[in-house]
């Protein structure tokens, strides 16, 4: 096991780097760094001397590499706007998304798989079929549609939740600010959690439902059947788990669209996270924060792909190394 | 001896209510202690439909239209379906056709054979495995392999794994629907030897499903011989091997590659077994009969004793007007 994820962590190395030259590229080659500093009143010799300062001088690889160094020491640049390191900016938003995924993650995943497994195991229930219909348009209704649909009811109509901001936070530690520990944080997270984990949600619901079904049909669960395993454990160990297989893998691979759309959701609600602050940045050209963001959004979607992998491994035995002994027979 | 089971007037049928086929008709057989009974017959004679009828088993739109399956004295057909859910594993052992797909593949054959077990005999865990083990040399399956998955061993072993988590409760009667199909020849023989001892070993009985007249020869103590969803002749196995009453018998004799490897023509039988809906009225052989007459159009024959078997045809018939 351990040596697996060894190998998959190595395999994903060579994809940061392709994810870290483009951010690079995005970094030295889309505006002119010294003018932006600079301003438009310079000298040539204080330009020369940025210049050489920022090592913009130098060959390509060698700033390819001086940048990769850079980001390794969490040196991601001072941005054009505020002024300030990347590095603090992102470090300051990145709880409030974080946050806001992991619940998102939690409203899609718990509910849907029950969903998804009493949907295929009654089919013609009125439930099921209400399942079906309300998954159908969550898959294809358009994120900010639905929350702003549900800022219209909840908040609007209703007045439950807040319809913007995070509510009140609270400092944990030196790096995290959390608003799961106020009442205003906590109503203020529903709305946009939801929003985020709509389209995942009905996307598990339908996948479990099919794959259930599929399980449901395969030869060793009728013969499970003949061999009289009670219905409990017919589903609880032998269905759901070989249904559950490809859901991980879709499921796993759902979060990095998490974190996708965030942008959006953030949008809609206002959420003070990663996301909004990227659209500052597209906004105010602050190229910095952008390619940041890149490499960043790039390190999550690599992260989740090999927790995918890890999940997988777990779950599959056939995807294990037969112990010694196991692969000789008569 | 008095049957352990007794299978009455057993008929199927397919279909919504616009077109409904009968696909088993009136099958009747019994199966007494210690006992194996060879069902044969071509593909689409509707083996495995009985198979499955028996225990319960049949998939939509497929239905039991009538008939008696009595088991011990209890008739199963009228049960609840909970109550038909303790018999299967327990009293009834099944083995299907596909069976090397039989085994979970995301658990190890000890883990499936201790959860069979525990479900139907009240043992704790470690008795539980001591039993699988027991069972797993029993069906000469390697016991270091205990903890294997399915897919770490070949197609013999795992039907070694399937005989052995369907008889681990150990049910009074077995049903192996073509344990053997996707075996190769030697193996397949060693198999139906190797259920043939078990049977004997622990005073149960068999229903043995296949199409191959000549394994079921080695195993079974007496024959059933289906076609077109009707049993057409049924007798002792050395009866019906050596002297065949029934021309579909006598095909399908002819019609076998032998065991051994003597040089013989094989004849196949002229023609293809009718569709569900195609059967012709009176004897549903009459198609591809060499023996045909004029009653065999008119009227269905039904089993009557003929030489050393029964068989269901008019050829054996005491009052007709043979054709000479
Ligand atoms: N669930 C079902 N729905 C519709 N038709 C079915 C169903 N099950 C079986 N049949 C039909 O019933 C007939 C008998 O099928 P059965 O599976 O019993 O044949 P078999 O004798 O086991 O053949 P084989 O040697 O190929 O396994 C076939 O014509 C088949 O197409
Ligand atoms: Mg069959």
């Amino acid at each position: 096991m351990l040596a697996f994820a060894f190998s998959r962590a190595l395999q994903a190395i060579p994809v940061v780097l392709v994810v870290g030259l483009i951010a690079f590229a995005l970094f030295a080659y889309v505006g002119d760094p010294v003018l932006i500093m600079l301003g438009q009143e310079h000298t040539e010799a204080q330009r020369k001397l940025l210049v050489e300062q920022l090592g913009l001088d130098q060959p390509f690889y060698v700033q390819y590499v001086r940048y990769i160094w850079a980001v390794l020491h969490g040196q991601l640049g001072i941005s054009y706007s505020f002024g300030r390191p990347v590095a603090q900016l992102i470090a300051g938003r990145l709880p409030a998304t974080l946050e806001l995924a992991s619940v998102a993650a939690v409203f899609a995943v718990i509910p849907a798989i029950p969903l998804g497994l009493f949907s295929a195991i009654r089919p013609r229930n009125l439930l099921s079929r209400g399942i079906l219909l309300v998954s159908l348009l969550g898959v294809s209704a358009p994120t900010f549609m639905i929350g702003l649909l549900l800022i219209l009811g909840f908040s609007v109509a209703l007045g439950w939740f807040p319809s913007f901001g995070r509510g009140q936070v609270v400092q944990v530690g030196r790096w995290w600010t959390t608003g799961l520990l106020t009442g205003s944080g906590l109503r203020a997270i529903v709305l946009p959690a939801l929003t985020l984990g709509s389209v995942q949600m009905s996307f598990i619901v339908r996948l479990m439902r099919a794959e259930i079904i599929r399980a449901l049909q395969a030869d060793y669960i009728r013969f499970a059947r003949a061999r009289g395993l009670p219905e409990r454990s017919l589903y609880c160990v032998h269905v759901c788990r070989n249904a559950l297989l490809p859901v991980v893998t879709a499921a796993g691979l759902q979060l990095g669209n998490v974190l996708a759309f965030s942008v959006v959701t953030e949008t809609v609600f206002q959420w003070p996270g990663l996301g909004l602050l990227f659209i500052s940045a597209v906004r105010g050209a602050d190229i910095p924060v952008m390619s940041a963001y890149l490499m960043l959004a790039g390190l999550g979607f690599v992260a989740i792909n090999l927790s995918v992998d890890l999940a997988y491994h777990a779950i599959d035995p056939r995807l294990r190394i037969p112990h010694l002994g196991a692969s000789s027979e008569s | 001896m008095p049957s352990l089971i007794e299978v009455k007037d057993l008929s199927v049928e397919i279909g919504a209510k616009q077109a409904v086929l009968l696909a088993l008709d009136r099958i009747s057989f019994a199966i007494a202690h210690g006992e194996v009974l060879g069902l044969v017959g071509e593909s689409g004679a509707g083996k495995s439909l009985t198979a499955a009828a028996i225990i319960r088993m049949l998939e939509a739109p497929a239905r039991i239209a009538g008939g008696q399956v009595v088991l011990n004295g209890v008739r199963i057909d009228s049960i609840s379906d909970n109550e038909m859910k303790r018999v299967r594993g327990r009293q009834i052992g099944t083995i299907f056709q596909n069976s090397l797909d039989a085994l979970d593949p995301l658990y190890t054959v000890g883990q499936q054979l201790v959860e069979t077990i525990r479900c139907h005999l009240p043992l704790s865990a470690s008795q539980a495995r001591k039993r699988a083990m027991e069972w797993l040399r029993e069906v000469e399956f390697p016991e270091q392999r205990f903890y294997a998955y399915p897919h770490e061993l070949s197609g013999g072993m795992r039907q070694r794994a399937a005989i052995a988590l369907a008889l681990c409760a150990e049910p009074y009667l077995l049903i192996a629907d073509e344990p053997t199909t996707a075996l190769d020849l030697p193996v397949q023989a060693q198999m139906v030897g190797l259920l043939k001892r078990l049977v004997q070993h622990k005073k149960m009985a068999a229903l043995l499903v296949t199409h191959n007249l000549g394994l079921v020869a080695l195993a079974a103590d007496r024959i059933a011989v289906m076609y077109a969803g009707r049993i057409v002749e049924m007798g002792p196995t050395r009866a019906v091997v050596q002297r065949p009453a029934h021309p579909y018998t006598m095909g399908l004799l002819e019609s076998i590659p032998p065991l051994s490897y003597r040089v013989r023509r094989l004849r196949q039988i002229a023609g293809t077994m009718p569709r569900l809906g195609a059967i012709p009225p009176g004897c549903p052989f009459s198609s591809r009969c060499n023996h045909v007459f004029a009653r065999c159009h008119r009227a269905r024959p039904e089993l009557m004793t003929a030489q050393m078997t029964q068989a269901a045809c008019w050829l054996h018939a005491e009052s007709t007007c043979k054709p000479t």
